[in-house]
């Protein structure tokens, strides 16, 4: 199961091999091989300078496992990046990094300091020496990625040697580095040839016997710079100038490279000319993908000659794989040929090589680099067409973050107009679970149609989006009737879409009373297919959904262990988090917290690999059980984790959700001032609609609160805020919700002093949970329904479960009362009003020290619209200037 | 931008030189160990406007051009560069 998230590209592993006239450098090699066991070589040379040959001499003279990896400008990207790291460690060591590499595969990508974290506990296990060399290190810009190596070289590892060759110094603290040892540079004074040298070259290639005053010039104007020694002695045969006309040549040009290589162009024939300038476009090629760049009409072109000859020479070109297959150009030359080829070829011909790379990539399924090609010439039309046929292709194999990483190619104004590539956007949007934005994109979706025939995919998949929108706003039975012709209808090629089309259909249909039949024909199909890992997690997850809302905690739990046993047994990450989560859940709920404990530990230590819902669900299932524990110490430790984990993720639903949880355990332990406070943070707004069976659902917190401030005012709104909620909980069939309203009402009639209505409403609770033995919602109203409880009307189960539930409510309730757990940094919270959701945005952007010009930007609002929000966030916090109040804000926890 | 020195036969694409690098802005003087090691000081102008000075010596051009990218990748604004003797 665990493959790599993105498909990589071997050749990127492949260190250049050693060309024929390699001049060694046995002093350098001295050099570097002093003081081997430090953790960092950095070679830092303009172009030209062989930097990577010199590292291969050195790697190939050292008896320790390598790694190779050739950077480029999309390994910017985190993702790629890391996955390109891990992999160029598995070139030598084929099972490292299992832990980290599973982080990748997640729904939620870690934040980096995560990911380091577990990087660098694998490279801290590696079996042996490493040496991990890193070329073209300064395409490199993405601050996270070169904070990586920053971590990397603080704490270092004692096997890993890393080797950085790039053209310019990284911003990594090498003035430290060099001070402490752990580093050594080599450089172009190193790198440049010698006299000597320059001269062992030169005898090389030409067979002359007074050669010594063309060496002294070379040497001179090039100050040894290998490159263009090379590019010199291809051009010599060519001229026969003598070596004084040759040292004019060279005094009048700043750029001698391109001097020679205009030289040799003029001097090679024209199918050779047309070769180098054609596939200068390329970032490598090998010879099919040659032919199809340079052939033209009928003739037949062999670029394998051409290429062969090249390699002899040393010419232009390096191999990339041993093997012959895979070649690149040397960049400084790619940047000259391409500069010819817009000289000497129209802007049309350019267009069209790049599509026919385009093309030929996507035909063996290279789709980076068919994208690449597309984006060099900015043609939208065939960045869409790439995005509308493969994009299933991602939703199948759950890795949506490729997707969103293609419609990043392309404008929004261009999205807008297609409705495949909107309907693609939503599925994105659907992942990160924002269904607001789907809402809005169905809109524009909406408004599009009209004029062109409709496609019969692009309609179901739109029904699709229209039965969520339906769904979460409690129209559960409007949109199952969506959700069935959708899974029926979709074409089989989109399984990632069906699947979850079949999870929607299988909730909605558990909420309007047809689950029953729908459970058994999912077995059927689990039964009858002989689906991939992943699908099968998903449709089991369906059923354990289907259970839970129905209040089936022991069949939930007979489900969730079988995805958590195929889980384990096929080292499939994904299906085992889910599975310890949902057995977390039902320990929880049938008040087993020790075990409770022990499952949502597990997710917690692979929090991103389940989705985002999931990861909150478990911090709250967590916190909850290490009160009901008393265990005071991880408890407030859970508690940092999930605050920063919250923060990272800056989404206002979670944020929403984390305050109210806060509040929630803030009231368990009799502190209602910290919990009225943290409530008002969290925002209604965002938790409406549809519920499912979470732990953590805001609008009863808030409830639950109301009830505990026990004044007339607050009960009334509590019971008129539980009587809706009921009545949406009946609606949905939602057993677990349903346990938690009834008791909570309960409580409100004893208040108002119904106690009839109150026993009746218990009795109701009673009665729904006894079969699956929910006893943490009567554990967690503790005293308030102890006298309650012996009044029920009780035949001989309910009897049973209310000395049950009397026993649990004495062991558990109010643990804390003599050894008061705090929320240190809900005290900050008091007394402020709350920031909104864009003066949040706002003062999260102010953090990044932009000025209110790139926030305007950023969040395309006027200037003075950010002057507005930031002087009311400067009221509400108390402060005069910015940094006063980014700092005040981090103390109060907003940001 | 670029001030020269007077007699420049002594830079080489290879070779080491006193250079001074003036900002715009507070820089942090702890940065100085991801800014090739040049030492920071700080001083403000007529109008009291905050201008960092980096100074010190360099290894070679390929040091100096990591100093500038570190620089424009923090956003801070450079006003002028001088190559010393």
């Amino acid at each position: 199961m665990i493959s790599n998230s993105f498909p990589v590209l071997l050749t990127k592993f492949q260190r250049p091999s050693l060309p024929s006239d390699f001049v060694p450098k046995p002093a350098l090699l001295e050099y570097v091989n002093d003081n081997i066991e430090r953790p960092l070589t950095l070679i830092s040379a303009g172009g030209g300078f062989g930097k990577s040959t010199f590292v291969n001499s050195w790697l190939e003279s050292i008896p320790y496992k390598i790694g190779w990896l050739s950077l480029d400008d999309e390994d910017n990207d985190i993702r790629t990046f890391l996955t390109y790291f891990i992999s160029s460690v598995q070139q030598a060591f084929p099972g490292f990094g299992k832990t980290s590499q599973s982080l990748l595969l997640s729904e939620q990508l870690p934040p980096i300091n995560v990911f380091a974290g577990e990087l660098v506990n694998d490279l801290n296990n590696l079996p042996d020496r490493l040496f991990l060399a890193f070329d073209d290190f300064h395409v490199i810009t993405n601050r996270e990625i070169i904070g990586l190596f920053a971590t990397i070289l603080k704490y270092p590892i004692p096997n890993l040697h890393l080797i950085l060759i790039t053209r310019t110094d990284p911003p990594l603290p090498l003035t430290k580095l060099r001070a402490q040892n752990k580093m050594k540079d080599v450089r172009s004074s190193n790198l440049r040839m010698t006299e000597e040298e320059t001269k062992k070259f030169i005898q090389f290639h030409i067979k002359a016997n007074n050669i010594n005053s063309l060496v002294k010039i070379l040497n001179d104007h090039l100050e040894g710079w290998i490159t263009g020694l090379r590019l010199a002695v291809f051009h010599l045969p060519f001229q026969n100038e003598k070596a004084e006309d040759f040292e004019m040549v060279l005094a009048k040009t700043n750029l001698p490279e391109e001097y020679f290589l205009k030289e040799i162009l003029n001097n090679i024939n024209a199918e050779k000319l047309k070769f180098l300038l054609k596939t200068s476009i390329l970032q490598n090629f090998n010879p099919q993908l040659s032919d199809h760049l340079v052939t033209e009409s009928d003739d037949d072109f062999n670029s394998r000659i051409i290429i062969d000859e090249l390699v002899k020479k040393n010419l232009f070109i390096i191999n990339l794989d041993n093997e012959g297959r895979w070649y690149r150009y040397h960049h400084l030359f790619q940047s000259l040929l391409q500069k010819e080829l817009k000289k000497r070829y129209s802007g049309e011909t350019v267009v069209e090589l790049h599509k026919r790379a385009s093309q030929w990539y996507e035909s063996v399924l290279r789709l980076e680099d068919a994208f690449f090609h597309a984006s060099q010439i900015n043609d939208y039309d065939r960045i869409s067409e790439l995005i509308e046929k493969h994009m299933h292709t991602t939703l199948n194999e759950n890795k949506w973050y490729v997707l969103e990483q293609w419609l990043k190619k392309i404008p929004h104004s261009y999205i807008d107009q297609s409705p495949a590539l909107i309907i693609a956007r939503m599925w994105v949007h659907q992942h990160k679970n924002e269904i607001s934005a789907v809402a809005g994109l169905l809109e524009k979706l909406e408004n599009l149609n009209g004029d062109t025939a409709p496609d019969t995919e692009i309609e179901l998949q739109k029904q699709f989006f229209l039965g969520i929108i339906l769904f979460w706003s409690t129209k559960t039975e409007q949109s199952m009737a969506m959700f069935d012709n959708v899974r029926k209808n979709l074409s089989p090629d989109k399984s990632g879409a069906r699947s979850l089309a079949i999870i929607y259909y299988a909730i909605a249909s558990q909420m309007n009373g047809t689950g029953k039949e729908v459970f058994t024909e999912i077995e059927k199909i689990l039964y009858d297919s002989r689906n991939n890992v992943y699908f099968q997690t998903i449709l089991n997850g369906a059923l354990v959904y289907m259970k839970l809302l129905e209040g089936e905690l022991f069949a939930a739990e007979r489900i969730s262990h079988q995805i958590l046993e195929r889980g384990q047994s096929e080292n499939d990450i994904f299906g085992t988090v889910w599975g310890w989560y949902f057995l977390g859940y039902i320990a929880f709920q049938q008040g087993k917290y020790e075990i409770s404990e022990k499952y949502f530990s597990h997710v917690l230590g692979n929090i991103y690999i389940i989705n985002m819902v999931g990861s909150v669900d478990s911090y709250s299932g967590m916190m909850l059980s290490q009160l009901a524990l008393n265990k005071p110490k991880d408890f407030e430790s859970t508690l940092e984790h999930f605050i920063s984990f919250v923060k990272e993720r800056n989404n206002p639903v979670f944020r929403t959700i984390a305050y109210s949880a806060r509040a929630r355990l803030a009231l368990l332990n009799n502190d209602i001032e910290t919990a009225s406070h943290l409530i008002k943070l969290a925002n209604m707004d965002f938790d409406s609609g549809t519920m499912l069976f979470h732990i953590e659902v805001p609008r009863i917190t808030l409830c639950r609160i109301l009830l505990a401030q026990n004044n007339p005012e607050s009960t009334n709104k509590a019971m008129g805020m539980l009587e809706e909620l009921l009545a949406l909980a009946e609606k949905t069939r939602n057993t677990p919700q349903l346990i938690n309203i009834l008791t909570l009402l309960a409580i409100g009639y004893k208040q108002k002093d119904n106690t009839k209505k109150a026993v009746e409403s218990l009795t109701s609770a009673l009665i729904i949970a006894e079969p699956g033995n929910w006893i943490q919602p009567f554990a967690e109203a503790g005293t308030e329904i102890c006298d309650l409880l012996p009044r029920i009307n009780s035949n001989d189960k309910t009897e049973h479960f209310v000395s049950v539930l009397l026993n649990e409510i004495s062991k558990v309730h109010n643990p804390a009362k003599n050894h008061p757990i705090q929320d240190v940094k809900a005290q900050n919270a008091y007394h402020f009003d709350p920031l909104s959701n864009r003066e949040l945005d706002v003062i999260q952007l102010l953090a990044k020290r932009l000025t209110n010009k790139e926030i305007a930007g950023e969040l395309h609002i006027s200037e003075s619209t950010v002057k507005r929000h930031t002087i009311t966030i400067y009221q509400k916090l108390g402060v005069n200037k910015r940094r006063e109040a980014v700092l005040k804000a981090r103390e109060m926890d907003i940001i | 931008m670029m001030n020269m020195p007077d007699d420049i036969s002594f830079l080489k694409y290879s070779s080491p030189a006193h250079i001074q690098i003036e900002v715009k802005g507070e820089l942090d003087k702890r940065l100085s160990d991801y800014l090739g090691g040049l030492e920071i000081a700080w001083r403000t102008d007529r109008n009291k406007i905050k201008i960092s000075r980096l100074e010190g010596e360099i290894t070679d051009q390929t040091s100096l051009m990591g100093v500038l990218n570190a620089l424009y990748d923090m956003r801070f604004p450079i006003i002028n560069v001088i190559v010393k003797q």
